[in-house]
C-alpha cells in the first residue's frame, strides 16, 4: 500500500523515541502532526462514548476535517503510519514530545489493538464519511488480525474511496496486548515482588551475601514492560504507602515514578530498567543507619539528622561494594548519592566541587520527595493534598528541583493524581482512577464514586468526568475540592490494588 | 538427527499433495535457515568481527532470513532442552552442553523465537551478537533474556518462562482483606517520612509547616505546565543523549572523589578507590587519556589538599603506584600501540602524573613500542619523570635493542647531569653508531670537564659522523681547554683527506673557540700545496678559511687578508669568500 517509512531504522531509533524535535525548520508533521492525532484520537474516544447524531461529534469530525484538509493542501495526501509507538507522516518520522507521550501512547496502542497500523487520507471525504470512519473503527474487535480488511471493505461498500487503513507492520503477541484486566494483576504481581526483592536484597546486604542480579533485572524488566503498556496500573498502585516496611514500599514507589517519568523523557528500556533499580535502591544506605535512629517513631534530634544524612554516601558505598550489579553501578550510585542533593547542590552531601546533577539522580530525586510527600505521618498536622504537594514542587522547581522534569512530573501525575480522593460538585465522594491523556481534561479524569455502607466505604461505579449532559452539553459532574483520605479513614490503596 | 515434520501437516481436502508438498519446503527452508544460523554463530567464535568471512556468512543468513520471511511472513523457532522445531517438528539437536545452542537458550529460560517479515540486518547482526555475548556473561549478573529484551529489536520477539517468577509469589495479597492483614500501621518513622533539608543548621526543614502555609493559598497549576517549551524540549533532549553516551558512566568519578573528601572508614575509602581504579583503566581503554589525566589530577590535589589521615595519605600513594606497575604500563603500551587518534599530548601529561616507579614499566614500552611519534612522547615523559634519577634508567642500559639503548641515551643525557656520564660513558662502546651518537650528544648537553674529556676521547670514534659530532660539541663544551685534542686530529697526516663533512667539523670546532692558538695549523691547511699543483681540495681550503674567519682575530683576518691576493686561485678564491661572509 505505503512504501516504507524513509527512517533509517538502526538501532539508534529504539533511542529516538523521546523528545525529538526537528534542528531548525519544523516539519509539516512536528508542526500539525500532533494537532491532527489528537483530533482524531478525540474523535475515536467520542464514537465510543456518544451517538452519530451527538453535537460533540458533529464538532470533533470538524475539528479533525480542518486540520486533515490543511494536510491534505500542502501535501496532497495524508498516510499516518504508527510502528511501535513510532509515528510517521507521509513516511517522515514525527518525533514525540516529553508533554505529548501519553495521549500518543495511548493513540497508538488504541490502534494496534484494533490492528491497524496505518491510515491513509487521498483526499477530503467530507464529513459524513469521516464520521462513518470513526465509527467503524470504533466498532471494531480488539486483536482480530483481519480487521484492516474489514475496514477496507466496509469503506468500499459506502463508496468512501478517500480513506484507505493498513495492517501494522509488526502485529504484537497476544501476551504484549493484554486486557488491562490483566495488565492489572500482571502489575499487582510485580509490584508486590518488588517489595519482596527490596527485603531480600537489603537483608543480603546486611548479611553480605550475594545479589541476584538477573532476578532483580527480570523483575524490573517486567515493571517496565507494565508501565509501557499501561502506567496508570502501576501509578496507582504507587499510592500502596503502607504495606510490610514503609522504606522498601517507599522504594518500590520511587522506581515506579522514575521509570513512567523516564518514559516520558525518552529513555530506552534499557536505561529505563535501570533507573528503575537505581530508584529501587536509591535508599539502600540506610541499612548502614543505626536501627534505633531508623525505626524513631518521635522527633528526631538534629544529631539523628546528620546521622540519617549519611545515607546517600553509604548508600554509593553499598552499591559500590556489590560486584554483581556490573555496568550498572555507575548509574545506581547517582541514584543514590544525588537524590539529596537538589538541583541548585544546596542539599546534602555538601560536595567539595560543583558539577552537574545526572539526570538519574535529578529524576529520583523528584520520585523520592512525591511519594515521601504523600504519605501520612504521625507528626503530620495538615492534609497532605497532592495539588498542594504539586505546587510547592513547582515553586520549588530551578532551585530544588529540575524545572523542565518537575513540568514533565506533573504532566504524568495530573493535576489530580491516582488515587486523590475527590468531592463532586454532585456532593459525591470519588477516587481518581484514571488521569486523562488529554491536557485539555486534566482536570476531568476518571473516578470511582465511593458509598458509604456497613461502617465503611465502598467502591461503586466509575464515571468518566468528560461526560456531558446529553440534553445542555455541559459536562455531569466536577470536582469541587480534594480531599485528605485520612480524615476519613481510608486507605486509598484498598482501592486501587 | 530425527526428522518428524510430515506429523502435523494439516492436508486440504481439496488438493492435499499440493499443500504437503507446500509444508514440506517451508520446514526444509527453515531447516536451512537453522543450519545457516548455526553456521554463523560458530563462524562468530572463530572469526574477528571484522573478518571478511563473518561478514559473508552474516549476510548469507540475513538474505535467507529475509528471503523465507518474504513467502511465510514470520519464522517461529520452538526452543527444546536440546533441540529446535518448527511447528512441533525437529529441526536441529544438540546435547553437547558446553557448545549446545539450543541448550544455551533453553538454560535461560527461551522457549520460543519469532523472526518477522521486514527485519532488519542490524538486528539480525545484533541478534547473533547477543548469542556470542550471553557465554561471556557472568550467570550472576545477565542472560539472554535480558540481553533480548533491552535489544528493543521490531522484528524478533520471544516467548520465555521466568525462572524467578514463582518466587515470593506467596507475598502478594489476592483480596483486600489479605492486603489488609499485612498493612503497617506502626507510625511511620520520621527518618522514612522525607527529608527536605533548607538550611545548614542540621536540623528537620518544618515541611508541615510550609506546607500548612500553603494550603491557605489557592493553589493553581496553570496548563502551561502541561508543556514544554522548545529550548525545554531541546534541553531535555540533550540530556537524554547523554544519558545514552556510553561514556556517561564516567561521571560516577565525581561522586567517588567526593566520597574521598567525606568517607572516614578505611573499608568504603578503599572500595572507592578500587572502584576510581576500574573507571580509570576503562578511560585509558577507550583512549580517554585527558578524562584520565583530569581523574589522576584530582586524586593528586586531594592529596596535596584535603586534610587526611596518614592511612588515606598511604592508600591514594599506593593506588598512584599501582596505576603505574609493570602490568598496567604493559596495558599503556598496547593502546598505544593500538590507538593511532591518540592526542599524545593528553597521553603524556596522564603519564607525567604517575609515580616515578612507573618509569621502569615506561622503558619497557618504550622498547616495544613501534610507533615513532608516541616513543619521542614516552622519551619526553621519562625525562621529565626521571629528572636527576638516573638509576631508574641504568639497569636497561644492557638491553640488546639498540634503538632502545640509543632513547636511554638521549634520556640519560637530559636528565641526570654529571651523575649520568659514568653510564651514558658505557654506551659510547656500543657498536651500534646510533646510540654512539646520542651518547656523544649527551655529553654536549650535560656539558663540564668531566664531559669535555668523554667528548674527546670520542674524536676516535670509528664513525667519521660521531667524531665530527664530538668534535663540535667538544669545542662548545671545553672552550679553549679542548683546542689541543681538535688540533692534534685536524693536524694529522690524513686530516684533509677525511670526509670533507668532518673536516668541515674540525675546522669550525677549532675555529669557533676563537683562539689565535689554531691560526697556524688553519693557515697551514689553507696554504698546504701538492706536488704538480694539486695541494688540498678546495672545500678543504674554503674550511679552513672560515675558521679563521670564525677565530674573528685581527691575526686570522691579516692571513685571510693576505690569502686574498694570492697567486693560488683556489687560496684566494677561499679567503675571499670566507672575509665576505665575515662582512670584510
Amino acid at each position: 500500500m505505503i512504501p516504507g517509512p524513509q527512517e533509517d531504522r538502526n538501532p539508534n531509533l529504539s533511542e529516538a523515541k523521546g523528545p525529538l524535535l526537528p534542528s531548525s525548520q519544523e516539519s509539516l508533521p512536528a508542526k500539525l502532526g500532533f494537532e491532527l492525532i489528537i483530533r482524531f484520537y478525540r474523535l475515536l474516544k467520542a464514537a465510543t462514548l456518544y451517538d452519530r447524531n451527538n453535537i460533540h461529534i458533529k464538532r470533533m469530525t470538524l475539528d479533525f476535517q480542518q486540520i486533515l484538509n490543511d494536510f491534505l493542501r500542502a501535501e496532497g495526501r495524508l498516510s499516518l503510519k504508527v510502528i511501535r509507538d513510532r509515528f510517521f507522516f507521509n513516511n517522515i518520522f514525527m518525533p514525540m514530545k516529553a508533554d505529548q507521550y501519553s495521549i500518543l501512547k495511548n493513540f497508538s496502542q488504541e490502534l494496534a489493538k484494533k490492528g491497524i497500523g496505518e491510515v491513509e487520507f487521498n483526499a477530503d471525504a467530507g464529513e459524513e464519511a469521516l464520521k462513518d470512519f470513526a465509527f467503524l473503527l470504533a466498532s471494531l474487535e480488539e486483536k482480530n488480525e483481519s480487521n484492516y480488511l474489514l475496514v477496507n471493505k466496509q469503506l468500499e461498500a459506502r463508496g468512501i474511496a478517500q480513506i484507505l487503513v493498513g495492517k501494522p507492520e509488526v502485529f504484537l503477541a497476544q501476551e504484549e496486548l493484554p486486557d488491562s484486566e490483566d495488565q492489572k494483576r500482571q502489575a499487582r504481581k510485580t509490584y508486590f515482588r518488588s517489595i519482596h526483592l527490596v527485603r531480600e536484597v537489603v537483608e543480603g546486604v546486611k548479611q553480605q551475601k550475594m545479589v541476584n542480579v538477573r532476578k532483580a533485572k527480570h523483575l524490573m524488566e517486567n515493571t517496565v514492560n507494565s508501565i509501557m503498556q499501561d502506567e496508570s496500573a502501576m501509578l496507582g498502585l504507587a499510592n500502596i504507602k503502607n504495606y510490610d516496611e514503609y522504606t522498601f514500599n517507599h522504594c518500590v514507589n520511587v522506581a515506579i515514578y522514575a521509570i513512567a517519568i523516564g518514559q516520558r523523557v525518552g529513555l530506552p528500556r534499557k536505561l529505563l530498567s535501570q533507573l528503575g533499580l537505581a530508584g529501587l535502591f536509591h535508599d539502600i544506605g540506610k541499612t548502614k543507619i543505626p536501627v534505633e535512629i531508623l525505626n524513631k517513631p518521635e522527633k528526631l534530634t538534629p544529631e539523628d539528622w546528620i546521622v540519617v544524612r549519611r545515607h546517600p554516601v553509604f548508600g554509593a558505598e553499598t552499591i559500590m561494594r556489590i560486584k554483581e550489579w556490573g555496568e550498572l553501578s555507575a548509574r545506581m550510585i547517582h541514584g543514590a548519592f544525588d537524590h539529596h542533593l537538589k538541583f541548585d547542590l544546596s542539599g546534602y552531601p555538601k560536595l567539595s566541587r560543583k558539577r552537574n546533577l545526572s539526570l538519574f539522580g535529578k529524576i529520583i530525586a523528584l520520585a523520592d520527595f512525591y511519594d515521601a510527600m504523600v504519605r501520612p505521618r504521625v507528626y503530620r498536622k495538615f492534609p497532605y493534598v497532592s495539588e498542594k504537594i504539586l505546587g510547592f514542587m513547582l515553586e520549588h522547581a530551578g532551585k530544588d528541583f529540575d524545572p523542565i522534569l518537575v513540568k514533565v512530573f506533573i504532566n504524568m501525575v495530573g493535576v489530580f493524581p491516582l488515587g486523590t480522593l475527590v468531592l463532586l460538585n454532585t456532593n459525591e465522594m470519588g477516587i481518581v482512577m484514571k488521569t486523562q491523556e488529554d491536557p485539555d481534561f486534566g482536570e476531568r479524569p476518571v473516578v470511582c464514586l465511593l458509598s458509604y455502607s456497613e461502617g465503611e466505604y465502598r467502591k461503586g461505579k466509575e464515571i468518566d468526568l468528560k461526560e456531558t449532559d446529553e440534553s445542555t452539553g455541559n459536562f455531569q459532574r466536577s470536582i469541587v475540592k480534594t480531599l485528605d483520605p485520612n480524615e476519613y479513614n481510608l486507605n486509598i490503596a484498598e482501592f486501587l490494588i | 538427527m530425527n526428522s518428524v515434520h510430515e506429523k502435523n501437516i494439516p492436508v486440504s481436502s481439496q488438493n492435499p499433495g499440493s499443500e504437503i508438498r507446500a509444508v514440506d519446503e517451508e520446514f526444509q527452508q527453515g531447516k536451512d535457515l537453522v543450519s545457516a544460523f548455526i553456521k554463523t554463530i560458530k563462524a562468530f567464535r572463530l572469526y574477528p568481527a571484522d573478518n571478511p568471512t563473518l561478514k559473508g556468512i552474516q549476510e548469507q543468513l540475513f538474505t535467507r532470513m529475509q528471503l523465507f520471511l518474504k513467502i511465510y511472513n514470520s519464522f517461529t523457532l520452538e526452543i527444546g532442552e536440546y533441540q529446535f522445531s518448527f511447528r512441533g517438528n525437529l529441526l536441529y539437536e544438540d546435547r553437547d552442553l558446553n557448545g549446545s545452542l539450543p541448550f544455551l537458550f533453553f538454560k535461560d529460560g527461551l522457549r520460543e523465537l519469532r523472526f518477522t517479515e521486514g527485519i532488519e540486518e542490524w538486528e539480525m547482526k545484533e541478534f547473533n551478537e547477543i548469542v556470542i555475548q550471553r557465554n561471556n556473561v557472568n550467570e550472576f549478573e545477565d542472560d539472554l533474556i535480558t540481553l533480548i529484551w533491552e535489544k528493543d529489536f521490531i522484528h524478533i520477539s520471544h516467548v520465555a518462562i521466568d525462572p524467578f517468577t514463582e518466587e515470593g509469589l506467596g507475598l502478594i495479597p489476592a483480596t483486600v482483606e489479605q492486603f489488609r492483614k499485612n498493612v503497617n500501621t506502626d507510625p511511620i518513622p520520621e527518618s522514612a517520612g522525607g527529608d527536605f533539608q533548607e538550611d545548614d543548621d542540621g536540623g528537620e526543614y518544618d515541611f508541615d509547616q510550609v506546607i500548612f502555609e500553603k494550603a491557605k493559598e489557592s493553589v493553581s497549576i496553570g496548563a502551561a505546565v502541561y508543556f514544554l517549551t522548545p529550548a525545554e524540549m531541546e534541553s531535555l533532549r540533550k540530556e537524554v543523549e547523554g544519558e545514552l553516551h556510553p561514556n556517561c558512566v564516567f561521571q560516577v568519578v565525581d561522586i567517588i572523589l567526593e566520597i574521598m573528601g567525606l568517607e572516614r572508614d578505611v573499608e568504603p575509602y578503599q572500595d572507592a578507590l578500587r572502584v576510581l581504579q576500574k573507571l580509570l583503566e576503562a578511560q585509558l581503554e577507550t583512549g580517554e587519556f585527558g578524562k584520565a589525566r583530569d581523574l589522576l589530577n584530582r586524586v593528586h590535589i586531594i592529596l596535596k589538599t584535603y586534610q587526611l589521615a596518614d592511612w588515606q595519605v598511604e592508600a591514594i600513594r599506593h593506588f598512584v603506584e599501582i596505576l603505574g606497575d609493570a602490568e598496567h604500563t604493559r596495558r599503556l603500551g598496547s593502546i598505544l600501540e593500538k590507538e593511532t587518534e591518540l592526542r599524545l599530548e593528553d597521553v603524556s601529561a596522564y603519564l607525567l602524573l604517575l609515580d616515578p616507579k612507573a618509569i621502569p614499566g615506561l622503558i619497557k614500552v618504550l622498547g616495544d613500542l613501534g610507533n615513532s611519534k608516541g616513543r619521542r612522547m614516552l622519551c619526553d615523559v621519562i625525562c621529565e619523570s626521571a629528572k636527576g634519577k638516573p638509576e631508574w634508567i641504568i639497569p636497561f642500559l644492557d638491553d640488546p635493542r639498540w634503538y632502545l639503548v640509543r632513547n636511554l641515551a638521549y634520556i640519560l643525557g637530559r636528565i641526570g647531569g654529571e651523575s649520568s656520564l659514568p653510564h651514558l660513558q658505557k654506551t659510547c662502546t656500543h657498536p651500534e653508531p646510533r646510540v654512539r651518537r646520542e651518547a656523544v650528544q649527551g655529553f654536549g648537553f650535560i656539558g663540564g670537564p668531566h664531559a669535555a674529556t668523554l667528548l674527546a676521547q670520542s674524536l676516535k670514534d670509528p664513525d667519521f659522523r660521531i667524531r665530527s659530532l664530538a668534535a663540535i660539541n667538544l669545542a662548545r663544551v671545553g672552550k679553549k681547554g679542548s683546542l689541543p685534542a681538535l688540533l692534534e686530529v685536524i693536524q694529522a697526516k690524513d686530516f684533509t683527506k677525511r670526509d670533507p663533512s668532518e673536516v668541515k667539523a674540525f675546522l669550525d670546532a677549532a675555529g669557533s673557540i676563537g683562539s689565535n692558538d689554531a691560526l697556524r695549523p688553519l693557515q697551514k691547511i689553507l696554504e698546504q700545496r701538492g706536488w704538480f699543483g694539486g695541494g688540498v681540495r678546495d672545500e678543504v681550503r674554503l674550511a679552513a678559511a672560515n675558521s679563521l674567519a670564525l677565530i674573528g682575530s685581527p691575526e686570522a683576518k691579516a692571513v685571510l687578508e693576505a690569502g686574498t691576493h694570492s697567486r693560488d686561485e683556489s687560496i684566494r678564491g677561499a679567503c675571499l669568500e670566507a672575509s665576505r661572509r665575515l662582512g670584510t
